[in-house]
Parts: C-alpha cells; structure tokens; sequence
C-alpha cells in the first residue's frame, strides 16, 4: 500500500471551506473514495493507495483570505504538488500516479 | 518642499513593497472585495499601508503615512505563521498615522501622530464572518461542483468503456477544468465534456454515487458552464460586492505639535460611510458623513493658547465613474456640502459658522497612485479653493 499526504492551509481566520475529494472513476477497478469537508487549516494521510494506480485528487471551495494545497508521498512527479488561491472560490483536479 | 514629499511617498512605498515578506498578501487583499472598496473608503481606514501627500498646491504641504497594526505586524510575522481570528481582527481594527508638515523654506512646521479606531467594518470580508445565508449558498455549492466533477469523471467511465482512453480523458478533463475554473471562463472546455453536461444522462449517473444530490443546483451549475461562465466564482463575487457596500465607522483621535508656536494640537475626527443601491450592476454611490473637532492655537495672540476650535460637519455623496472589467474603481467623483463653525475666537468681520460646497474628483494614475483634487465653494463669498493631493493606497 502507498502513502500520501494532503495538506491545506488557510491564512484567514474566517469564510474558509473546502471539499477533499480522492477518488477513482466508478467504472474503473478497485474502487476508491474519500471526501471530507474542512473549514480551517488540514493535514490528512491516506495510506490505503494501490500501488501503479491513478487517483484524482480535487478540492473545491472558497477562501477569503489564501489557501495553499500541498500533496506529497509515495506518487510519480511532479511530487510534491503545490498551489495557492486566494480571496476567491477554487475546484482545481489533480491526478496522481502512486509508485510501483 | 513638495519634491522632497514626493521623493518620500515614493521611497516609502518602495520600501513597504520590497521588506514585506506578505507581497502575497498585498495581491489577496486587492483581489475582490477590496478591489471593489472605492478608494474614497480606502482613504478612512487601510488595510496595509497608506501614504499622501495633502495640499500640493498650497504653502503648507503635509505628508502623511498610515498603516495598521495587521500591516506592521505581517511585516515582522514569520513566513507562513497564521494568527488567530481574534488577533487579525484587533490587528485590523486599528490603524496608526505619523504626519508632517513642512513649508516652502523646507522646514518641518508641525508633526503630528494618531489613531484610527474602527467602530463598525462590515465591508471587509477578510474580517466579517459572512452571513449564515451567504456562506451555505458558497458552501453548497462547493458541494454540487465537486460532485459535478466526479460525476463528469464517472460519466465518461460509463460512455467510454476502455481503460487506457478513460485514463487519456481524465487527464484532458482535469486540465482544461482547472485552466477554465482559473480564468473564470468556461467558454473553451474541451468539447467532450459540453457533451457531456449537455447529456440528460449526466445526473442520473451521478445520483446512482450519492442519492442526496442537490439535483437543482447541479443544473444551475451546468447552465452557468454551458454560457460560459464560472457560476461558483459569479457568486462569490456578487456576495463580495454586497459586503463592500455595507456601513464603515472610524473614530480617529490626533495629537500634533505645532513647531512655530511651541504648543500642541489635538484633534478628533468621525468618518461614516455606506454603499447605496443593491443593484451590484450599477456602479457603487456611496454615502459619506464626517465630523472634525480641532482645539489648536489662534495665531492671531502671540502666546500659547488653543483660542482656535473649529468644528467641521460634512455630508456627501460619493460615485465611482469609471471601473475597469474586474469592476475596480479608477475614478470617482464626491460630492459633498461642509459646514464649519469656530467654537474659538472669530477674526473681526468673519461669520463664525461658513457654510461650503465641495467637490472632490480621484483619478487612479498608476496601481495604487491616486490623484485627489478637491475644490471648495463658498457661496456666500464667492471664493474658490482648490486642493491637490498624492495618495498612495498599498496592499488596498
């Protein structure tokens, strides 16, 4: 199984939300997702990833102030995965390749 | 004196730009909600730093810099460090300025120091926790566009059966998503995925994941992206455009020295403002109210007195003219009466109350740079006074 690590972090002190998605499509074997909802600063671990396997990662959500994603972990490059938005909404996708 | 003023403007507002280690923050406070502050609100309080230079035209040129406490302590903050919500709010609440005033000789006339207190802010929204309304509308629907996004993903697991072109069109969708929801544009998705919100297939795929599906404002979504549009970011912005017609109240209490006299000046001042129109198309007018108080030395006695108290109410109307696409103002036209009354000694032959008409035009030159050119009328005597100023509103 590999591991990875999800981080977001808001500046502002108010209006901040986000949904972590990570998942796979439906149709494609094996299943996988995992959504939680976050409302301040967040750092998760997922260590349940097949290897060799694709996994989208997407956060959607709204800040007033910044919010700074970061993925890092056991997944081909680009490793670690980083962006920021600030003062607005923001549903960026990416997808991972976990290591073999 | 004037060249020196302005060599100082602009010296300090390179130095507050290039030392601030929260350039990131200048750009996410200029974003929405402030960007649309109209600059004569941004003149009552900042949000990071503001500099000017007053009175360009006349004898007597004052320079003046104000920052808030949240300015001056983001400076000093450790990189990335946040602070608490209660601590940015007392941060932002709370402004300082250090003025000085210097005649045509060069010479520094009058230095001065203040405070501005905020007593109501509900424009801001980096500090106002939104409306309950208002913050489930943005949270329900970050909810249906993540679920829209799944649901495009599982759509397309459903229609195109072989893995490796699943795989092949996650990517595409992934990238020309995140490119459209970065430009707030839709307008050029790949032409596989409007076929794919256009397909009445969609939402039943997406209800067979999740039986709760907000089915109504998925379909709000889907038309918004079908015009083009990004409907999460219009909503965001409308919401933000509300918040910076809401009221702002400061209290500002000013203590100078006057070098001629030897003697101290203090004075008190009470700014209001207050958007008007809930038509956010419409370009914002704004109702503007102040009250100065001034004890300070009547230069007419030869000795140390505060025999000068004027009192100065004013009542305005201030419009944005002209904004650019992104819905910032760059000119604005105020409109205000002022009534002053001498509460002191009266020169002989003067009314002790005068009653003037101003006007008072800001044109945006450069990034922050503003040019505000005021011109007082008294009608009663005719006289025309025209002044002249520089400001400089960073990180606003």
């Amino acid at each position: 199984m590999k591991k990875i690590t999800i981080e977001g972090k808001f500046t502002g002190s108010v209006n901040n939300f986000v949904v972590l998605d990570v998942f796979r499509p439906n149709s494609i074997p094996p299943p996988y997702d995992f959504r939680k909802t976050y409302e301040e600063s967040f750092r998760e671990t997922l260590s349940d990833l097949e290897p060799d396997t694709d996994y989208n990662i997407d956060f959607t959500g709204f800040t007033t102030g910044q919010f700074e994603l970061r993925i890092s972990g056991e997944f081909e490059a680009p490793n670690p995965i980083t962006d920021s938005f600030e003062d607005d909404t923001f549903s960026p996708g990416f997808i991972i390749h976990t290591e073999k | 004196m004037k060249k020196y003023l302005l060599i100082l403007l602009i010296t300090i507002s390179a130095f507050l730009k290039s030392f601030s280690q929260t350039e990131k923050d200048f750009k996410a406070i200029a974003v929405e909600n402030n960007a649309q502050k109209t600059a004569s609100s941004k003149d009552i309080i900042t949000t990071f730093f503001r500099a000017s230079i007053d009175n360009l035209l006349g004898d007597d040129h004052s320079f003046t810099f104000n920052s808030s406490f949240y300015g001056i302590d983001s400076i000093f903050r450790k990189k990335g460090s946040t602070i608490s919500y209660e601590r940015e709010r007392s941060l932002r609440q709370k402004t300082f300025n250090i003025a000085l005033t210097g005649d045509d000789n060069h010479s520094i006339t009058r230095f001065s120091g203040g405070f501005t207190f905020t007593l109501v802010n509900k424009k801001d929204i980096k500090l106002k926790k939104l409306d309950s309304d208002d913050l489930g509308k943005l949270t329900s629907m970050s909810i249906s566009i993540a679920n829209l996004k799944k649901g495009l993903i599982d759509y397309i697991g459903e229609k195109y059966k072989n893995e490796h072109i699943i795989d092949s069109l996650n990517r595409i969708l992934n990238s020309s998503w995140n490119t459209a929801a970065k430009n707030h544009d839709f307008s050029k998705l790949r032409s596989f995925i409007y076929d794919a919100l256009k397909d009445s297939l969609l939402i039943p795929i997406m209800k067979k994941a999740d039986q709760t599906l907000n089915e109504k404002g998925i379909e709000e979504i889907i038309d918004g992206i079908l015009k083009g549009i990004d409907p999460f970011h219009e909503t965001y912005k409308s919401i933000a455009q509300k918040y910076s017609r809401k009221p702002l109240w400061t209290f500002s209490p000013t203590a100078a020295y006057d070098r001629i006299n030897k003697q101290g000046e203090y004075s008190f001042v009470s700014e209001f403002t207050v958007g008007l129109g809930k038509n956010l198309s419409k370009k914002p007018w704004e109702v503007e109210i102040k009250s100065a108080f001034t004890i300070s030395n009547d230069t007419s006695i030869r000795k140390v007195n505060y025999e000068n108290k004027p009192l100065t109410l004013s009542l305005g109307i201030n419009k944005v003219w002209i904004e650019n696409g992104e819905k910032e103002s760059k000119m604005e036209f105020k409109l205000f009466t002022q009534y002053d009354y001498q509460f002191g000694n009266v020169p002989a032959g003067k009314d002790s109350g005068v009653f003037t008409l101003n006007t008072t035009l800001r044109i945006n030159v450069f990034k922050s740079l503003w040019l505000p050119i005021t011109v007082k009328y008294d009608p009663e005597n005719g006289n025309f006074l025209g002044l002249f100023a520089v400001t400089a509103n960073l990180g606003n």
